[in-house]
């Protein structure tokens, strides 16, 4: 008997309201991330690409339709442990990197940690482990404002690995690097997925980037308009 | 969780230093003035106490009477009685010492030199270790407590002078009492001398204060009781020893109400500086716990957190309230005494203390106040979507109820506090308490609607002297129910605070004023010691009154007697005086007969006039009876009228002094009141009067206005300390609107941003910004104006009413208001300009792009 995907969507609708008119930002989407997988949504700006990554990363609750982690129903889970699965199965990388400005890049990797009950000595200790993956050893100690664009989007990602969870999903990562600080991030994903069996799910609107996927989910509309087999 | 506290609870307090020493300075003042109330209450129950104890020893039972003096013969038959072991005369009063510039009352204790010992603890100082000092007393001799003896350069064999109710008289220092037992007493300001010299001081020689009974090693002690009272009969009370801490308790239990009434409210304001602190910071890092939430973080996490640091705030704050308090209550402590307790009490000096247990309670009491003011922000921001740190927006308003059921509860809550002030407290109990439970429930609820409707001509006006800020910042204003109706309670409550204190401070001064004048009337007063110890200064004799009846340039001179009678277990003041004479000099304000009836009825007759709040207390009426303790038992004396009096929180009843000078035994006199002849100079006669019988007592002799001036002068000390309450809730209450105005310019940074952006010059975001802050303080005023009429009304009708018996008339005058009204206005519009200094000066870019 194989694996249960890592994340599967069936029949996903999240309809939101616009005064009195109901805008459906998903229309009956279905999708399923397999273990170990980089996939990517591609699709234009309103499409639901943003929409449907909150919906499987368990950040918002779906108007219609569910989501499975591993099998399980977020729909049938509270709200503390749809927290706990953020907090230990999924990472999440954003496009505005969103780390909190007060922090250090160091203290800003430990934070899932601390919040998942390790004592402050391991937390530090394993987040230096990861800044060092993540080729940013030397900057640890500084804050965010003082870190280049590509190096704070290194450190959202050795954030999001910090739980060592099972999936990572990343909104735009690259949509504010240059070219140079992209294709690093992106090889990274690539590196997650392959070396270490992680899932990846890959939010953009750069074709390029979303080549460097194993497979590619076309959104349109809020509906997916083509999913070539991996 | 440990290390994300660190992160996100105790590292932002540092970021916000100026605001978290705001916040936790308004959370010390509250808690301060919690510990300096119970502070000041300990110390001065815990000082009366231990003379109590220091004079009782291991006294098992007293025989006395509720005219506080026994015949000395009757030491005998209760020493005859099976079971009494010890049997012993023991008087205790205080006097005065005949020295310029020591104020202070000394206590007076006679005792039964030969058996005493056995009952108390003497430790003489500088004698022979195991030698009873009591054995050094003889003739005019006084043990001194050593402190005192020290104090006062006496060294033993000088002699000193007293003012006693006997004039002044000469006394020896036999020696001198280490403060240990009997030297403890009184703060070791006591003189031991025998009972006789004690009592000559008194001129009673023949009497001793109570007696002190022993009771023998394994006699039952209630039976040896229920013998002596058959021994004594009825006229005596044989009871365990009682404590002055009793008496005191239920006198000075309305003034303590009345502090911590204040204390609660200052503490109140300053949660909601708190809340306002903690709502800004909920409005600022609400993307930062939408993170936390996207992080993994649970809201109970969110919650801890948030409210953690508020906790923390509250320990910032509470910890120098705690010392605050401390130093606040010496201060509270020396008015209480000197001002409030001691126009009623003979007190010893009391050392400020505060208890442990009221530290601690008051650092409790401020970090749960302060967690407690966090909650609602913190469950606002625990709610916060993990989606939230994705969209960068602002939260505007955490907190929303719907408006019809605001209106609907506040409109209940009124109904219910008019309801409970029109029964007032004779028909329902506590009807004061239930009117300022229901205004408070009222305020909270209703304060939202009633800012919106009161705000809506002053905006419709702004916009149209400035369209564009007055518009928004109008606009802001509506949007935001919870941080603008908070603010404006919090603004109406510290100004109705000001605003309540002022008009009962007025009509106090004006309604007590007015009766000195009126109702005690003459032109000169004498009074033994000064007018601040009017009831404890001690009573002197009738020759004064003769003498100064002889003084050229008198009309007339009446006398009275005034003394505490327990009532029912109430202390109730009791004044003997001179219808006749009175009634040329002065007016009762009768709330039931008339005077010709009080002089047609009172003299020579046991009859009486009752105040308003002992008819209250006792439900008396005119015709009824009441039943006075006197020298010849208990005797039933008819009401003839219903008076105005405010000299005694507990009631007053007034009787002719003939009468209680036959049925008391007591000629003596507390006070003389002097009419000059017309064209007669006072100052001359107050000299003729000091020549006369100066040199036989220690006399006071002032004028009518000089004695009203210092009761008015001893009002408004006390109301001096609860100014210092109001003008600290004053403080915070604007501190909140600086914070309430902060957090409006930070949730609409991107409105003032835009507003920049297409061309609006600095001074419109300003002008908006202070706006907002006018708004809040014209309809915080409004109200404050109106809840601080309805509060002063309430707390001289009901709440006053409910503890004294009595109310006093209110009287508005428009100054106070308008103070309040403009106050407020001024105070809210001074606080925006901060926020609104930094709203128009923020960045453009910055502003917008921070959405």
């Amino acid at each position: 008997m194989s694996a249960p995907p890592v994340l599967e969507a069936r029949r996903l609708v999240r309809a939101f309201r616009q005064g009195r008119r109901e805008v459906r930002a998903l229309d009956g989407v279905d999708f399923r991330l397999e273990p170990g997988e980089f996939a990517a949504v591609v699709g234009p700006s309103g499409s639901g690409k943003s929409t449907l990554l909150h919906l499987l990363g368990a950040l918002d609750v779906p108007t219609e339709g569910e989501v499975l982690f591993e099998g399980r129903s977020l729909h049938a889970m509270s709200d503390d442990e749809r927290a706990r699965l953020r907090r230990t199965q999924i990472g999440f990388v954003f496009q505005f990197f969103q780390l909190f400005p007060t922090l250090s890049a160091l203290e800003n990797v430990e934070v899932p940690l601390l919040l998942d009950g390790l004592s402050p000595p391991r937390a530090r200790e394993r987040a230096r482990a990861l800044l060092d993956r993540v080729g940013l050893s030397e900057r640890g100690g500084h804050r965010p404002e003082e870190l280049a664009g590509g190096e704070r989007q290194r450190v959202a990602i050795a954030r999001a690995l910090a739980p060592d969870p099972r999936v990572l999903l990343a909104d735009e990562p690259t949509g504010n690097l240059d070219r140079e600080n992209g294709a690093r991030v992106l090889d990274l994903l690539g590196d997650l997925s392959r070396g270490e069996g992680r899932a990846v799910l890959l939010v953009t609107h750069d074709e390029r980037g979303a080549a460097r996927a194993g497979r590619t989910v076309r959104l349109l509309d809020g509906r997916v308009s083509a999913a070539p087999e991996p | 969780m440990r290390g994300a506290f660190g992160f996100f609870s105790l590292r932002p307090l540092w970021r916000k230093k100026v605001r978290v020493a705001l916040s936790a300075a308004s959370v010390a003042i509250g808690v301060a003035a919690f510990v300096a109330t119970a502070g000041t209450n300990r110390s001065l129950l815990a000082a009366l106490e231990q003379s109590a104890s220091a004079m009782g020893g291991k006294t098992d039972l007293e025989v006395r009477s509720p005219l506080g003096w026994v015949p000395l013969d009757l030491v005998e038959t209760v020493r005859e009685v099976a079971g009494v072991e010890v049997a012993l005369p023991f008087s205790a009063f205080a006097i005065r010492l005949a020295r310029p510039r020591f104020e202070e009352p000394v206590l007076v204790v006679g005792v039964d030199l030969a058996g005493d010992a056995a009952l108390r603890v003497y430790r003489g100082s500088g004698t022979v270790s195991g030698l009873n000092p009591l054995a050094l007393l003889s003739g005019s001799g006084a043990l001194l407590g050593r402190p005192l003896a020290e104090e006062l350069g006496l060294p033993v064999g000088s002699d000193f002078e007293v003012s006693c109710p006997a004039g002044k008289r000469r006394l020896v220092v036999a020696g001198m009492l280490e403060p240990e037992g009997m030297g403890k007493a009184f703060a070791s300001r006591v003189m031991v001398m025998p009972v006789g010299l004690a009592q000559s001081l008194l001129s009673a020689p023949d009497r001793c204060g109570e007696i002190h009974v022993l009771v023998a090693a394994g006699a039952p002690k209630e039976e040896v009781r229920a013998r002596i009272e058959a021994a004594v009969g009825e006229r005596f009370l044989v009871a365990p020893p009682e404590g002055p801490a009793m008496r005191m308790e239920s006198v000075l239990g309305t003034l303590r109400v009345t502090f911590l009434l204040t204390s609660i409210i200052a503490l109140g304001v300053a949660v909601f500086l708190v809340y306002n602190s903690a709502t800004l910071a909920a409005a600022e890092r609400a993307q930062e716990f939408g993170l936390l939430r996207a992080l993994g973080a649970t809201r109970r996490m969110v919650l801890a957190l948030s409210v953690g640091e508020s906790a923390l705030i509250g320990a910032f704050g509470a910890l120098p309230g705690v010392g605050l308090g401390a130093i606040l209550s010496n201060a509270a402590t020396r008015l209480f005494v000197r001002d409030v307790a001691g126009a009623y009490f003979v007190l010893p000096r009391v050392e400020a203390r505060v208890a442990p247990e009221h530290m601690l309670g008051g650092a409790a009491a401020g970090i749960l106040a302060a967690a407690a003011a966090a909650l609602l922000p913190a469950i606002s921001v625990s709610r916060v979507s993990p989606l939230f740190a994705l969209r960068r927006e602002i939260r505007e308003d955490p907190l929303r109820l719907t408006g019809r059921l605001r209106v609907v509860g506040t409109a209940l809550f009124l109904a219910a506090a008019i309801v409970a002030h029109l029964l007032g407290p004779d028909r329902l109990p506590h009807a004061g308490w239930i009117v300022f439970a229901a205004i408070s429930a009222a305020l909270l609820l209703g304060v939202w609607p009633a800012t919106r409707a009161l705000a809506a001509p002053l905006g419709a006006c702004l916009r149209r002297v400035a369209p564009v800020s007055g518009r928004l910042a109008y606009d802001g204003f509506v949007r935001s129910p919870g941080r603008i109706g908070f603010t404006a309670a919090a603004i109406a409550a510290g100004f109705a605070l000001a605003l309540q204190t002022s008009l009962v401070l007025g009509s106090c001064r004006e309604a007590i004023g007015n009766w000195v004048v009126r109702t005690l009337g003459g032109d000169l007063w004498i009074f033994h010691g000064s007018f601040t110890t009017a009831f404890g200064g001690g009573p002197f004799g009738e020759d004064v009154l003769e003498e100064v009846r002889r003084v050229p340039g008198i009309a007339r001179a009446g006398s009275a007697r005034v003394r505490l009678l327990p009532i029912h277990g109430e202390m109730v003041m009791l004044t003997a005086f001179e219808p006749d004479d009175h009634a040329k000099r002065g007016k009762f304000d009768y709330l039931s007969g008339d005077e010709a009836t009080t002089l047609r009825e009172l003299p020579g007759r046991r009859a009486l006039l009752v105040s308003e709040g002992f008819a209250r207390h006792y439900r008396v009426a005119r015709g009824e009876g009441v039943r006075l303790p006197t020298a010849k038992g208990e005797v039933e004396y008819i009401v003839v009228g219903v008076v105005v009096d405010y000299s005694w929180p507990m009631g007053v009843v007034l009787v002719d002094r003939a009468v209680y000078r036959e049925d008391f035994g007591d000629p003596m006199l507390d006070d003389c009141v002097v009419v000059l002849e017309p064209g007669a100079d006072a100052q001359t006669v107050r000299k003729e009067i000091l020549a006369r019988v100066g040199d036989r007592y220690d006399l006071f002799v002032g004028t009518l206005g000089e004695f009203r001036d210092e009761v008015l002068a001893t009002l408004d000390r006390f109301f001096g300390f609860m100014r210092a309450e109001v003008a600290s809730t004053v403080l915070l209450a604007f501190l909140g609107v600086v914070n309430a105005v902060w957090i409006g310019t930070l949730v609409r940074s991107r409105e003032l941003g835009l507003l920049r952006a297409v061309g609006a010059p600095s001074r419109t975001v300003f002008r908006l910004v202070t706006i907002e802050g006018l708004l809040i303080g014209a309809a915080g005023g409004a109200i404050g104006a109106a809840l601080g009429i309805a509060v002063a009304g309430e707390v001289l009708s009901g709440l006053s009413i409910e503890f004294t018996g009595y109310g006093i008339p209110l009287r508005v005058s428009p100054w106070p208001v308008l103070a309040t009204a403009g106050g407020s206005v001024l105070a809210s519009v001074a606080a925006a300009i901060l926020p609104a200094r930094a709203a128009s000066r923020s960045g453009i870019l910055e502003a917008i792009a921070y959405e």
